[in-house]
């Protein structure tokens, strides 16, 4: 594996401050709009709740052609009194730097990795750059339970619409929790604390020319911190409201990287998840409140005829990929009657478990098998939104407790066709 | 007497050629059936049926009404080839010169016939993997007529893979051309006009469906991640 070597500048900026206790890292790319309000709000974060320890930010560039590198390196707090904050005892140094690599938030990560390491950072944290409910506040949630818990991993746990996240309800967090038996919320939330210990250990792992330096950045790390023994801890940071990276992300790329993530950690980490049964709570800290719950307008039938499209149009990728039983109940459900639509939990339990089996198999080309799960995905989502249409979200966390469930009560036959 | 002795004079001399034909004949048959008993056991170790069933190939060779499967049919084609190999290496045992003749000639073609194979495999594994990549991409897309628009570039790439094929034979090469550059064309022209007419509707509502997405709107109102 190649050696990463920082350039030049940075180099010298570090030459400068030599160490440092904290570190923070802001991954960005044309992030003009927002970056300045995220720099704002760490500067503050780590003058309130840290002012006696010497921190550093640092932006890690994808090659911005807006003013971004700019705002970061200009953009200060010109009286802290008004925020009701101490000027910190040491100034916050503030580095940009293009990174190197593959283009994506993993590359742009391992930058951070590398300065946190040379600078022998006790506690690191990453946060998004198109953050626009950001508070000062999540610095110290990020960094407290590293500095002072002991935890090494600190996911994030947001408050989000109750419909918000159905790709992480309905897949990342159910199969995360049943395979490595912990039960973080939200394992790709965007946002972490870790220890300078941990950031040294994915810095000697030699995934950074595949698909982890590109896409898969955010599910790896929480899985390796499971994994390898690290302590990990959850964090309340309340809504996450940013700039929608792409509005016009297509659902299929978004479901094939995810997923297709999650599936290549199971080869990885197979004799992990094959001796864990059950999961564990993890500990969440922050202060936990609830907001009221504005109502949406969900095109239910387009997404059901999205998933009857795919049941008339892919039956034979599908029987090539899933169980017979589970092809003749995706049959039965797609005439449901008078009634609604309805995906059972065991249904979609056993059908995620067939596409993890086919595609360790490589029963066919892999890109195909994440492509063949949208239409049922679309199915499934359908179902979700029209059985908690009117539930409060303290239901919806009920049901997807259930669904957890059924994701580690069914881990048996995943051990035993693996 | 004396043609009876020239007779036998010719069967002394040819009883030798006649012999070692014979004894190329064994041996080829021999070499033939344990090549085709390492091959089954080959195929077998490597999964061969198993891969080619996920390819298509026993579904297509179900389709032609071979009850082999995918692993004895290869088998035995090979086994066969290497009968006519040694039928025709025995005849030439036994000096008749048409024969050597046509080992040449045999000889001459049996690469075209393994590219021509290697081009028809090729096309047909390319025809079955983009078929199911544009399938996929165009259920996902809502597309309607998925299933139709992936089946016709199955057609097409095989059809494609055909001429070539043929070409590379030498069969009716003209004709091959011909007949291949007016199908392609007209078919290309015949998909123009009928979409171009009856799928105007259909390519502006699928055009403005990506404008409006790149526009910031977006179909779901929630996030999916």
């Amino acid at each position: 594996m190649r050696k990463m070597v920082l350039n030049a500048d940075v180099q010298g900026a570090l030459a400068e401050i030599r160490t440092a206790d904290i570190v923070v890292g802001i991954p960005s790319f044309n992030n003009a709009r927002t970056i300045g309000h995220v720099v704002r709000a760490v500067k503050a974060g780590l003058a309130k709740y840290f002012p006696d320890r010497r921190c550093v930010i640092v932006n890690s560039d994808g090659g911005s052609t807006d003013a971004t590198t700019d705002i970061v390196l200009n953009t200060q707090i010109h009286d802290y009194q008004t925020i009701l904050v101490q000027h910190p005892l040491f100034p916050i140094h503030k580095i940009s730097t293009p990174y190197d690599g593959i283009p994506g938030k993993g590359s742009a990560f391992r930058t951070i990795f590398r300065i946190a390491e040379e600078l022998q950072a006790e506690a690191c944290a990453v946060l998004d750059a198109d953050l626009r409910s950001v508070t000062p506040e999540w610095v110290e949630l990020l960094i407290r339970p590293v500095l002072d818990g002991n935890f090494d991993y600190v996911a994030p746990f947001y408050l989000r619409h109750k419909f918000d996240g159905t790709i992480t309800n309905s897949i990342v967090h159910p199969l995360t929790r049943a395979l490595y038996g912990k039960r973080i919320r939200q394992p790709i939330g965007g946002d972490f604390g870790f220890s300078g210990t941990l950031a040294s250990f994915f810095l000697s792992q030699d995934v950074w020319e595949s698909d982890v330096a590109r896409f898969g950045i955010d599910i790896w790390m929480t899985t390796v911190a499971i994994c390898e023994g690290f302590r990990v801890c959850q964090t309340f940071l309340g809504a996450k409201i940013h700039d929608p990276k792409d509005p016009g992300a297509d659902l299929e790329a978004m479901l094939t990287q995810v997923v297709g993530s999650l599936f290549d950690l199971m080869e990885t980490y197979h004799f992990r998840w094959k001796t864990i049964a059950g999961s564990e709570v993890v500990p969440l800290f922050g202060f936990q409140f609830e907001t009221g719950v504005d109502s949406v307008s969900v095109n239910i039938e387009r997404m059901v005829n999205h998933f009857m499209r795919g049941l008339f149009d892919l039956s034979n990728i599908w029987a090539s990929l899933i169980s017979p039983k589970h092809m003749r109940w995706l049959r039965t459900i797609s005439d449901p009657g008078p009634g609604p639509f309805h995906f059972p939990d065991e249904l979609w339990v056993g059908v995620i478990y067939d596409l993890a089996v086919s595609y360790h198999q490589r029963v066919m080309n892999r890109e195909h098998i994440l492509q063949s799960l949208a239409p049922l995905y679309m199915g499934k989502v359908a179902s979700f939104v029209t059985d908690n249409i009117s539930a409060t979200p303290a239901a919806v966390e009920d049901g997807i407790e259930k669904l957890c469930r059924a994701f580690e009560e069914q881990k048996p036959h995943l051990i035993e066709r693996w | 007497m004396a043609p009876f002795l020239e007779l036998r004079n010719h069967i002394v001399n040819i009883l030798p050629n006649v012999f070692m034909m014979l004894v190329i004949l064994s041996t080829g048959i021999a070499t033939g059936l344990i090549l085709r008993h390492v091959l089954l056991r080959l195929f077998r170790f490597i999964r061969f049926n198993e891969a080619a069933y996920n390819f298509g190939f026993s579904a297509a060779l179900f389709k032609a009404n071979f009850n082999q499967t995918p692993s004895m049919l290869v088998s035995n084609i090979v086994y066969g080839l290497v009968l006519v190999l040694t039928l025709l290496m025995g005849l030439t045992a036994i000096n008749v010169s048409v024969t050597s003749a046509v080992l040449t000639r045999f000889f001459g073609w049996i690469p075209n016939v393994m590219i021509s194979v290697f081009i028809l495999v090729t096309g047909y594994l390319l025809s079955k993997f983009t078929g199911r990549s544009v399938l996929l991409t165009a259920v996902n897309a809502e597309v309607p007529s998925a299933r139709l628009i992936s089946f016709a570039v199955q057609v097409l790439i095989m059809v494609f893979a055909v001429a070539v094929s043929l070409e590379q034979l030498g069969i009716a090469k003209n004709t091959i051309i011909a007949a291949f550059s007016i199908l392609f064309g007209g078919l290309v022209l015949s998909l123009s006009i009928a979409f171009g007419l009856g799928g105007r509707d259909l390519a502006k509502e699928f055009l403005e469906r990506r404008v409006k997405r790149s526009d910031g709107y977006t179909e779901h109102p929630f996030s999916h991640l």
